[in-house]
């Protein structure tokens, strides 16, 4: 069964007095199994935070479905959305966004303390975390005392905190220096071994390639998708790569895509079956 | 010259772009300088002088000017500086683009340039406008007529621009310093990057509770109105000291002090509060601190001066207790012919008590006043000692009660010859020789059946007959500082004799007395009284220079004090008090506004990221807003509390100082205290309620 359904996502956004629409979304539709690590592809402005934003339930869609574990996000009342987002989503950011006036510790504990979990049950969720994730010696200290790679583990223990059914990753190593970023990233794959579902937005081919699936974005759409389906993590990477010159590359396709997006879409369902690019 | 046209509009806009901070700035350099104005127009204006008591309140008003200016100086450096920081980043900006430090500066002295025409101009004319309106209610204050000319002082308007002017140089100076020091790429920075968590420093936060605890345990028990006329400053230091302390040491602590207990501090109600207030508290204690001080100020200043305002009559009364009062000093009673012959001009002025209230009788009579009731008495008042019915007088121990501010034992003894206590009751009381009375004191009172004079061999230790009723009110009684203890003696030879020991114990001893005091009669008009003491004294004049011309000795002066004559200047000494109590508390008040303002405004702006990130962790909009909600109200209001804490632990240290004024009525300053505090309160919500709408429109955006 799919954690996580998107079906033919439509998103506009209207300038403050009404004047200028601009379509961040066209139409995605793609779905996330459990278990499942999904990476999604573009470039600024291709529309993929607009994306995550949705998925996050931090925004509206204009049309179209979005459904984590069969419940419609846009039948959620709005009273009960934040602790929706609570119970079922984790957050990694690229600039880690913890609390400067909060210990490493207390920045996990955020999500329960908001849930108003007990305090005992805290600590017993933390520990065992905090050891997997190798930041058991910096609970106490401030974001301000540790490296970007301490602060960007403890911001996926405090997405994983909460047991989401889907953790969404937005560039977490942007800002990060190769080797943390490696670690990190490794960390994810460990995460997603133990059967935790990810859906990283990414920039990064190095990042999309550590995946099981890679979808493209590019004007809005769902351009392309590369499935892993068993490759060397280097030749993963070739096809990423591949398929990113490609896309910025045939420009005429794109243009040929906007007149016809259902066309584009079959284009996007043949190769995930086929599970590459020619 | 092309550039200068594009230099100003670069100014405007900055100015215009930061309205959000710029408008108050303006607004409270308009109000300094209106301010200034009004208080140096009065001190100016000639309608003033001519009001009745209008000098003295000129001369006080002389003391608010400079404290404004002072006042003035501080508050806008301090807001200045604040400006200045909000604009590095765009200072910044500009250089990076190639705008050298001195085009900076230039941008800076023009924005200078215009903010001081604006003020200047705006202030000055709002000045002229009020400056009449302050002119009316001093005039009301001091219940004279209103006078209609319209005045323009050019002498304050002046004196408004020399001082502004240097304030402006100084603020521009700062300024530049400011631009000169500063690089390019700090100024660009974010201010955004982690914070060192504040360590409690529970060192300070004891020092502070300590200091805060000693201050008010000494505001509670003083007793006596002198020595908390010199302890008050004492205290206010304590306390200004504590509330710093307490503010930035004691918060941090208490805020550690609640993390430490996991069952609080993992609350959703208290989690993020209380992190966040941590940090807050660091950065604002200070400001805080301060706006809790000039409130407790303003509270202070108003509910005294308010007091002494509405209590001034009282006051005066207490002061004065008898509408005119005629005394002697230096009376001698001689033992014998050789004690007479040895100081005969002291003898000589016994005899002139009689001439001196004959002379009163007939004036008395000639205005028809010879049926006012009339005090009429020859006193020795004294310090002395009284312990176990033992009256003694030792200057060592007077002087060691004076250092150690210990006055218990101490009375203020009157002793009055039995006849002058007929004469002046009008009752036919009777002594044996080893008798006294004792009047009732119920502030003190006297519990032995027997009085003795250890330290005078001659006299019998005294049986007391019997209490009699409270002696009245004179100006020779002093209550307020050490109980008063009237003995009616049977002679005024006894009294003589406890003269003349008590001025060989003491260095600065009293001699003999005598008093007459009355009433005028309500038909009669308060312009009389003086007439009245100017007859008096011209008659006794006469006499003095006849015996001077006969080589005679000279008869006694004749002092006298005339309510009439002192009710001017007390009155207006006391209104001009509250008058400028009433302008420094505006200006004071406008002052902690607008730190406020500030305040909300950098939070606002510091806590946007935070709060942007709970949204995303989970956070309603509605647990952010109680949040932010509990936070600002407990920042804002905690000065407020604070200061009526303050103020009510000091009511007793203000009763105390009234006293010392001449006032003692409780209920009159509860009354006053607790309306300044109400119409504080209000005005501070009001200024709440605006700010915080500007805080939630930056934290939601």
């Amino acid at each position: 069964m799919s954690i996580l359904e998107v079906k033919d996502l439509q998103k506009i956004y209207t300038t403050r007095f009404g004047g200028q629409k601009v379509q961040a979304l066209q139409s995605v539709s793609f779905s996330v199994e459990k278990g499942e690590w999904v990476a999604i592809m573009g470039e600024s402005g291709s529309g993929k935070t607009t994306l995550l934003n949705l998925v996050a339930a931090l925004d509206r869609p204009t049309s179209g479905q979005i459904l984590l574990e069969g419940q419609n996000l846009a039948q959620i009342k709005e009273s009960r959305i934040a602790a929706f987002r609570r119970d079922n989503l984790g957050f990694v950011f690229q600039d880690c966004n913890l609390l400067d006036t909060f210990s490493l510790a207390d920045n996990i504990y955020l999500p329960l303390v908001l849930a108003a979990l007990p305090y005992k049950e805290m600590a017993a969720r933390l520990n065992p975390l905090a050891n997997q994730l190798g930041i058991s010696s910096l609970l106490a200290k401030y974001p301000y005392e540790v490296s970007g790679g301490q602060k960007q583990r403890a911001a996926v223990a405090r997405a994983l905190i909460t047991k989401p059914s889907l953790v969404l990753a937005d560039e977490p190593t942007g800002a990060l220096d190769s080797r943390s970023a490696d670690e990190l990233l490794e960390l994810f794959r460990q995460i997603n071994e133990n059967g935790q579902t990810i859906l990283l937005v990414t920039h990064s081919v190095k990042a999309a390639s550590y995946a099981g699936r890679v979808l493209f974005i590019k004007d809005g759409r769902v351009f392309h998708q590369l499935y892993r389906a068993g490759q060397p993590q280097q030749q993963f990477y070739q096809k990423i790569a591949e398929a990113l010159t490609l896309l910025s590359t045939n420009t005429d396709q794109t243009n040929a895509n906007h007149t016809a997006p259902t066309q584009s879409m079959s284009a996007a369902m043949q190769s995930a079956i086929t599970g590459g690019v020619d | 010259m092309r550039g200068f046209g594009f230099y100003t509009r670069l100014a405007w806009q900055g100015m215009c772009k930061n309205g959000r901070v710029y408008l108050p700035y303006i607004l409270t350099c308009i109000g300094m300088v209106m301010m200034y104005y009004i208080v140096c127009a009065l001190q100016n204006s000639t309608a003033v002088e001519t009001m009745r008591g209008g000098g003295t309140v000129q001369e006080i008003l002389s003391l608010g000017q400079i404290v404004i200016g002072f006042f003035s100086l501080l508050f806008l450096l301090y807001t200045n500086s604040f400006l200045l920081k909000r604009r590095k980043k765009e200072f910044g900006l500009y250089n990076i683009l190639g705008m050298s430090k001195l085009n900076l500066a230039r941008v800076l002295l023009l924005e200078t340039l215009l903010t001081a025409a604006l003020a200047l101009l705006s202030g000055l004319g709002l000045g002229l406008l009020f400056s009449k309106l302050a002119e009316l209610s001093l005039s009301r204050l001091l219940s004279s007529g209103p006078s209609l000319v319209f005045e323009i002082s050019p002498l304050a308007i002046i004196s408004t621009l020399k001082l502004f002017s240097l304030i402006f140089l100084l603020l521009l100076a700062n300024s530049l310093r400011q631009v000169h020091m500063a690089r390019p790429v700090e100024l660009l920075r974010a201010p955004n990057f982690g914070e060192r968590p504040p360590k409690a420093n529970w060192l300070l936060a004891l020092l502070g509770l300590i200091l805060l605890a000693g201050a008010y345990f000494l505001a509670v028990t003083i007793k006596d109105p002198i020595v908390a006329l010199g302890l008050f400053f004492v205290a206010v230091i304590m306390v200004i000291i504590a509330t710093y302390l307490l503010f930035i040491a004691g918060s941090v602590a208490l805020c550690r002090l609640l993390q430490k207990n996991p069952r609080f501090y993992y609350q959703t109600k208290h989690f993020v509060s209380t992190g966040n207030m941590l940090f807050r508290m660091r950065r604002n204690g200070a400001g805080l601190a301060s706006i809790c001080i000039l409130s407790t100020m303003v509270l202070v200043m108003l509910s005294t001066t308010g007091c002494l305002f509405w209590g001034k009559e009282a006051a005066l009364q207490q002061r004065f207790p008898q509408d005119i009062i005629f005394s002697i000093y230096d009376v001698f009673y001689p033992a014998d012919e050789a004690a007479a012959d040895e100081r005969p001009g002291l003898a000589q002025r016994q005899n002139y008590i009689p001439v001196y209230r004959e002379l009163i009788e007939a004036e008395l009579a000639r205005r028809g006043w010879q049926n006012q009731p009339v005090l009429d008495f020859r006193h020795l008042t004294t310090v002395a000692a009284v312990e176990n019915s033992r009256l003694t007088f030792d200057q060592d121990k007077m002087q060691q009660a004076e250092r150690l501010v210990q006055f218990k034992g101490f009375y203020y003894a009157h002793f009055i010859p039995l006849d002058d206590y007929n004469r002046s009751q009008a009752s036919a009381l009777e002594l044996q020789p080893n008798e006294v009375f004792i009047c009732e004191n119920p502030n003190a009172p006297y519990t032995w059946n027997t009085l003795s004079l250890p330290q005078i061999e001659q006299l019998p230790e005294f049986k007391v007959k019997s209490l009699l009723p409270e002696f009245p009110h004179t100006s020779v009684s002093n209550s307020e500082i050490l109980p008063d203890l009237w003995v009616v003696v049977p002679d005024e030879q006894i009294m003589q004799t406890v003269c003349n020991v008590q001025q060989q114990a003491y260095e600065r001893a009293s001699s003999v007395a005598w008093y007459y005091g009355f009433d005028l009669p309500e038909t009669a008009n308060p312009s009389e009284s003086d007439e009245f003491v100017r007859v008096i004294w011209n008659q006794v004049d006469e006499r003095t220079q006849q015996a001077k011309a006969n080589g005679e000795f000279e008869p006694p002066n004749i002092h006298y004090s005339d309510i009439n004559g002192e009710r001017d200047w007390y009155y207006s000494m006391n209104s001009g008090m509250f008058f400028l109590a009433i302008v420094l508390a505006l200006v004071f008040v406008a002052g902690a506004l607008l730190i406020m303002y500030y305040k909300q405004l950098v939070e606002g702006y510091e806590d946007q990221a935070g709060f942007g990130i709970l949204r995303k962790v989970g956070m309603t909009d509605r647990e952010i807003r109680s949040s932010v909600n509990w936070q600002t109200l407990v920042l804002f209001f905690l000065p407020l509390v604070i200061a009526g804490i303050h103020l009510a632990f000091a009511f007793n240290m203000l009763l105390k100082l009234l006293l010392a004024f001449g006032l003692s009525n409780p209920a009159l300053l509860v009354q006053i205290s607790v309306i300044c505090y109400l119409i504080f309160a209000l005005l501070y919500i009001a200024a709440y309620l605006t700010t915080s709408r500007i805080y939630y429109r930056i934290v939601a955006s």
